[in-house]
């Protein structure tokens, strides 16, 4: 799961997209917003532990938030 | 392997194509499409299959390149329910859900739509279906994040919303107290 706080900051900033956007445009500003959150916290977890590959980090997150990896 | 979820969707849908399975985006994908826009969690697809089509839909995912169980696939599709499907270089989680037969499910698949994302043409659930699932969804005691995307989509689609069917699903499903509760800030047009 993505914590409360990063998915409280989308929701902020799409709000203002409502509107001026096509339904098909609003799924793509959802994805990257969904892309770019996840993007960062695979960047934090690689700072956090050197030591650990990408992949490492991916299964750490993977577990995480779907409880699966 | 696709770099982005756009990709990834596209690749989603192709799949679903060549095996010849109906499908519709249903969950935040859709959310987003019709109110408010936040970060998509999962994917979630309604897909309605034959045993064949099943079969050929797990070929398109090969469990080197993702994470998915065609044992989980085939109990899901032959006791209703949802099977994930994962890619392994990516942090993106695909829901599949068992097309449900009941009388809302069977109309709900029949009325979906057809809408451009992403340059290509994918099956949606309507407006009025995704403000039912999300109050379907909400767990006992409440989520404010399902109430939060009826509102979403009430703000973005006020007046453009098919009411009298609303209304009656909202009456069937039993859903007048979360209904309520949504629409005390949008209350449906006069």
């Amino acid at each position: 799961m993505l914590s409360s706080d990063t998915s409280c900051n989308a929701e902020r900033v799409g709000f203002d997209a409502i509107g001026r956007l096509t339904p098909g445009e609003r799924v793509m500003r959802a994805m990257a917003l969904s892309d770019a959150l996840r993007g960062a916290a695979l960047d934090m977890l690689q700072r956090q532990h050197l030591e650990w590959s990408t992949a490492e980090c991916r299964a750490h997150l993977r577990r995480r938030w779907f409880g699966v990896g | 392997m696709a770099e982005s979820l756009p990709e990834f969707l596209r690749s989603v849908r192709n799949a679903l194509e060549t095996a010849g399975v109906p499908y519709m985006l249903v969950g935040s994908v859709a959310s987003a499409a019709y109110g408010m826009i936040r970060a998509t969690q999962d994917i979630d697809i309604v897909i309605d299959p034959s045993p064949r089509s099943l079969d050929r839909l797990l070929a398109e995912f090969p469990t080197r390149d993702f994470h998915v169980s065609a044992a989980a696939a085939r109990e899901a599709l032959a006791k209703g329910g949802t099977f994930r499907i994962m890619p392994v270089d990516a942090l993106w989680k695909l829901d599949m859900i068992i097309r449900c037969m009941t009388p809302h499910g069977i109309e709900e698949f029949s009325r979906r739509r057809q809408m451009e994302i992403a340059g290509m043409e994918f099956d949606v659930a309507t407006a009025e279906d995704t403000i039912i699932a999300r109050l379907s969804w909400v767990a006992p005691g409440g989520s404010a994040r399902q109430v939060d995307d009826v509102r979403g989509i009430l703000a973005a689609q006020r007046g453009m919303l098919d009411e009298a069917y609303l209304a009656r699903w909202i009456a069937v499903l039993e859903l007048d107290e979360l209904w309520k509760r949504s629409t005390d800030e949008f209350p449906p047009p006069e």
